[in-house]
C-alpha cells in the first residue's frame, strides 16, 4: 500500500466502456475496453483495460483507494420506471426490455462491479470503495479539470444520462457547481440520434457519419425540423415533440410520422443515399450549429466567464462547435477529447477527487489524450519476429527523412508512436497519414483503405505555426475539435481534406506537445513545401482503431497500406512475401 | 478404430447397468408407494419412471426443455404483461399528474425557457456512496 491517492474511475454497460486512473489529481492511464477486445463500442465491464492501468503502473487493486462509476444506476432506473408510468398504457415494450435486465442485473452494479473486481485482484479482498458520480457531473468534470482553465463555464450535452440531457455549470478552481439543465426525454443528443438512425446509421456509433455527410446536402428541411420535431427558445434550451419519437416508449428512434413530414422514406442501412436524406443531415446540422450559438450566447450571459468547456457527446459534433467557436463569444473553447461516455470514466475519478475530497487544482495547462498503452522496441521485435515480418530499423532523423519522402511519393503510411489516444480521435499516435495534394485519395483512402463510405471526409494535421496561412483559424486545435473553413484558393492545393463545403477539420501539431509528428510534418513540408498531412485514425471498417504492434500488423496485410513504422521499425506491405497475419473482413458499423 | 469401439462398448455397458438400477427403483418404489399410500412418496416413483424414459429416451429430454422453455417463456409474457398494465397503467392514473410537470411530452410555445433552474444544494450535490 502506497501513500499516494489512486482514484480508479469506470465507465461501462451502456455504450463504450473504459476505465482510468488518476494519481493525486494527475491522469496515470486511461483506456477504451473496444481497443483491447477488438468490438467496437465495446459496452462490457472494463477489464482487459483496468488490467492494463494496474500492471503498467505496477499497482494492485490492493493499491486503489477508490474505484468511482461514472454515473447513478438508481437515478437512472428511477427514469426508466418514470418513462413507463408517465407514458402508460404505451410504453409496454420499453418495459419488457428494460425491466428484465435492470431487475437481474443492473440493479445489482456496485455488487457485480465489486465482484469483477475481486476477480481482478487474483481473489484478494481490497476496500471495496465503489462510489457513483453522477452521469453530466462526470461530463462536466473530464471537461473542466482537464481544461487549462482555473475558471470557466461548462456546458454538457448528450443523449441521456440518469435524468439530465444537457446541463449549465460553472467551474472554479476545484469547484463545479451546476446551475440549469434540461431533462429526459428532452435531449438534443437523441434528437441527433433519431435522425441517424433514420438515415440507416447505428445509433451511438454512427452520429459522426451524419456529421460528415451534411455538406454534401441543402438544409431544406431545417424549417421543419424546427416546426415539428424540437421548439428552441432563444436562450438555447429546447424540448423535443415526442409525437415524432419513440425512444421513451420502445427500442426504436423515430415514429412513422417522421417520414411523412419529411416527405422522405427512412434510409435502410448500406442502401444508396437519395438526395433528401442528404439534406436531411444539413438541415440537421444547421440546427446543431444555431443550438450550439444559441446555447452560447446564454452561457455567456449568464456566467460572464471568459472561457468555455465543452463535454458530452454532442460536445464532439465538431462542425457546431466550429460554428461557436467563430461567434467570438468566448474568448477560448475547450472540448474535453474523449467527451463521449468513454472520457467519462476519467471524469468520474477527477469529480470525486476535486469535488469531493476538495484536493487543490495546481495544473492548469493543455495536455495531449495520450494515456493508452505503449509498446517498446523489444515488444515490437517481438510481434514482427513472430509474424515472419521483413521489416528495418531505422533511427529517428533517417526514419523521419524517408517516411515524409514516401509520403510525397504518395504512398499510404500507417503511423503507430508511443502511447495510444484516449479519444475517438486520432492525433499521430495511431494514424493513418497520406499525401493532401493528391486529388483522388478521398476516393483510394475510403474504398480500398478503409473500405468505408465514400462520402467520408478526411481531416487534415498541420504545423501549428503555418495554421494561419491555409485556414482561417486564430486558434489552435491540438485535439481536432474544430471545423474551420480553408483559405481562399486553398482547396486546389490539398483537395483530399476539404470538404464539399469548403471546410476542413483541423489539428494542429506543435512541437512541445506532439514531438514526433510534429517533426515529420517538418519534413514533409521541407520536401513538398506544404505543411499538412492527410491525419485518419488507424483502422478498417468496424474495428477500433489499432493498439498492439499486432493489430498495426494485420490491419497493414488487410488494406492497401504502402507503410507500416511502428516506433523505429519501418515495414513495407510490398515485401511481406512469408509473412503471418490474421486474414480479417471488415463488418459493417 | 479398436479404441473408439471399446469406448462405445463400456458407455455401452454402463448404461445398461443404470437402466438395470433405475428398473430396480422403479419397481420398489412402487411398492412402497402401494404399501404405505403416503402421496409424497409418489414422488419417488414418480422421479425413478422419468429418469429411466430418459435413460432409454434421451432425446426426450430435449422435448421436456422445449416445453419448459415454451411454459417459461408463457408465464414471463403473462407476468410482463400483468406488472406492465395490471401494476404500472393503474398507477400512472395516480402518479401522472406528479411527472406530467417534470416530463412534458409536448412543447409549450407560451414557455419561454425549457432550463430547470438547479438551486436547491442537495440536488446540486453528488453523495457518491449512493446509487442514487
Amino acid at each position: 500500500m502506497t501513500n499516494k491517492n489512486y482514484i480508479l474511475g469506470i465507465s461501462a454497460f451502456y455504450h463504450d466502456s473504459a476505465a482510468a486512473l488518476i494519481c493525486d489529481g494527475q491522469v496515470l492511464a486511461a483506456a477504451q475496453e473496444e481497443r483491447f477486445s477488438r468490438i467496437k463500442n465495446d459496452s462490457t465491464f472494463p477489464k482487459e483495460a483496468i488490467k492494463w492501468i494496474l500492471d503498467s503502473n505496477h499497482l494492485s487493486m490492493k493499491d486503489i483507494n477508490a474505484v468511482v462509476f461514472y454515473e447513478k444506476p438508481f437515478l437512472k432506473f428511477e427514469r426508466i420506471l418514470s418513462t413507463c408510468i408517465r407514458l402508460a398504457p404505451l410504453g409496454y415494450k420499453l418495459f419488457k426490455e428494460s425491466m428484465p435486465l435492470w431487475i437481474k442485473d443492473k440493479i445489482f452494479l456496485k455488487k457485480n462491479i465489486a465482484d469483477e473486481l475481486i476477480s481482478l485482484s487474483g481473489g484478494d479482498s481490497w476496500n471495496n470503495k465503489v462510489l457513483f458520480s453522477e452521469h453530466h457531473l462526470s461530463h462536466a468534470a473530464a471537461a473542466f479539470y482537464m481544461s487549462p482553465f482555473q475558471s470557466a463555464a461548462i456546458l454538457t450535452i448528450d443523449g441521456v444520462g440518469e435524468w439530465a440531457t444537457t446541463t449549465i455549470s460553472i467551474g472554479i478552481d476545484n469547484k463545479i457547481t451546476k446551475f440549469e439543465e434540461i431533462n429526459f426525454p428532452h435531449s438534443f443528443g437523441l434528437l441527433y440520434s433519431a435522425i441517424t438512425a433514420f438515415l440507416g446509421f447505428k445509433v451511438n456509433s454512427g452520429e459522426y457519419k451524419v456529421m460528415g455527410l451534411a455538406p454534401y446536402g441543402k438544409p431544406i428541411y431545417y424549417g421543419i425540423i424546427k416546426k415539428h420535431l424540437i421548439d428552441i427558445k432563444d436562450d438555447g434550451s429546447f424540448c423535443l415533440n415526442m409525437k415524432y419519437f419513440r425512444f421513451a416508449t420502445e427500442i426504436k428512434m423515430f415514429s412513422s410520422a417522421f417520414e411523412k413530414i419529411f416527405n422522405c422514406q427512412a434510409r435502410q442501412p448500406e442502401s444508396p443515399m437519395e438526395q433528401c436524406h442528404l439534406d436531411l443531415a444539413a438541415s440537421l446540422q444547421k440546427v446543431s450549429d444555431e443550438v450550439f450559438i444559441l446555447l452560447g450566447k446564454y452561457i455567456k450571459e449568464k456566467t460572464q466567464l471568459d472561457h468555455l468547456c465543452l463535454g458530452g457527446g454532442v460536445a464532439l459534433n465538431c462542425a457546431s462547435a466550429g460554428a461557436l467557436q467563430r461567434e467570438n463569444i468566448f474568448d477560448r473553447i475547450w472540448i474535453q477529447p474523449s467527451a463521449g461516455d468513454a472520457g467519462s470514466s476519467l471524469g468520474a475519478a477527477l469529480s470525486y477527487y476535486f469535488g469531493e475530497c476538495k484536493n487543490e487544482r495546481t495544473k492548469f495547462q493543455e495536455v495531449m489524450p495520450f494515456y493508452g498503452p505503449k509498446y517498446n522496441d523489444s515488444d515490437i521485435l517481438r510481434t514482427l519476429t513472430e509474424c515472419n515480418a521483413a521489416y528495418e530499423y531505422i533511427e529517428e532523423t533517417g526514419l523521419l527523412k524517408k517516411t515524409a519522402y514516401e509520403l510525397s511519393k504518395g504512398k499510404i503510411v500507417a503511423w503507430m508512436q508511443g502511447q495510444a489516444e484516449f479519444s475517438p480521435r486520432a492525433l499521430g499516435h495511431r494514424s493513418i497519414l497520406a499525401d493532401p495534394r493528391i486529388s483522388d485519395l478521398k476516393k483510394t483512402l475510403n474504398l480500398k483503405i478503409k473500405f468505408r463510405e465514400s462520402f467520408r471526409p478526411f481531416a487534415p494535421a498541420v504545423l501549428a505555426e503555418e495554421a494561419h496561412n491555409w485556414f482561417e483559424m486564430d486558434y489552435p486545435s491540438p485535439l481536432m475539435n474544430f471545423v474551420c473553413k480553408a483559405k481562399q484558393g486553398v482547396n486546389n492545393l490539398i483537395p483530399s481534406v476539404i470538404h464539399e463545403d469548403e471546410t476542413a477539420r483541423v489539428q494542429t501539431v506543435a512541437q512541445d506537445t506532439n514531438r514526433l509528428f510534429h517533426q515529420l510534418l517538418s519534413e514533409f513540408h521541407n520536401l513538398t513545401a506544404c505543411p499538412i498531412l492527410v491525419n485518419t485514425s488507424f483502422n478498417i471498417r468496424g474495428e477500433p482503431m489499432v493498439l498492439s504492434p499486432k493489430d498495426a500488423f494485420n490491419c497493414l496485410m488487410n488494406t492497401g497500406i504502402d507503410i507500416l513504422v511502428i516506433g523505429n521499425f519501418y515495414i513495407e506491405r510490398e515485401k511481406q512475401g512469408n509473412a503471418l497475419f490474421e486474414v480479417k473482413n471488415f463488418e459493417l458499423d | 478404430m479398436k479404441t473408439k469401439q471399446k469406448t462405445i462398448n463400456s458407455v455401452e455397458t454402463i448404461r445398461k447397468q443404470v437402466l438395470a438400477f433405475l428398473c430396480g427403483m422403479c419397481v420398489l418404489s412402487v411398492i412402497n408407494f402401494i404399501n404405505d399410500g403416503f402421496i409424497w412418496k409418489a414422488l419417488l416413483p414418480a422421479v425413478s419412471i422419468a429418469a429411466t424414459l430418459l435413460v432409454i429416451r434421451p432425446h426426450w429430454l430435449n422435448w421436456i426443455v422445449s416445453c419448459l422453455n415454451a411454459i417459461h417463456t408463457i408465464f414471463r409474457v403473462i407476468y410482463m404483461v400483468s406488472v406492465f398494465y395490471v401494476v404500472i397503467t393503474p398507477l400512472s392514473f395516480i402518479y401522472k399528474p406528479f411527472i406530467m410537470a417534470k416530463m412534458r411530452i409536448r412543447p409549450s410555445y407560451k414557455k419561454k425557457s425549457y432550463w430547470c433552474h438547479v438551486e436547491n444544494t442537495e440536488r446540486n450535490s453528488c453523495n457518491y456512496d449512493k446509487q442514487y
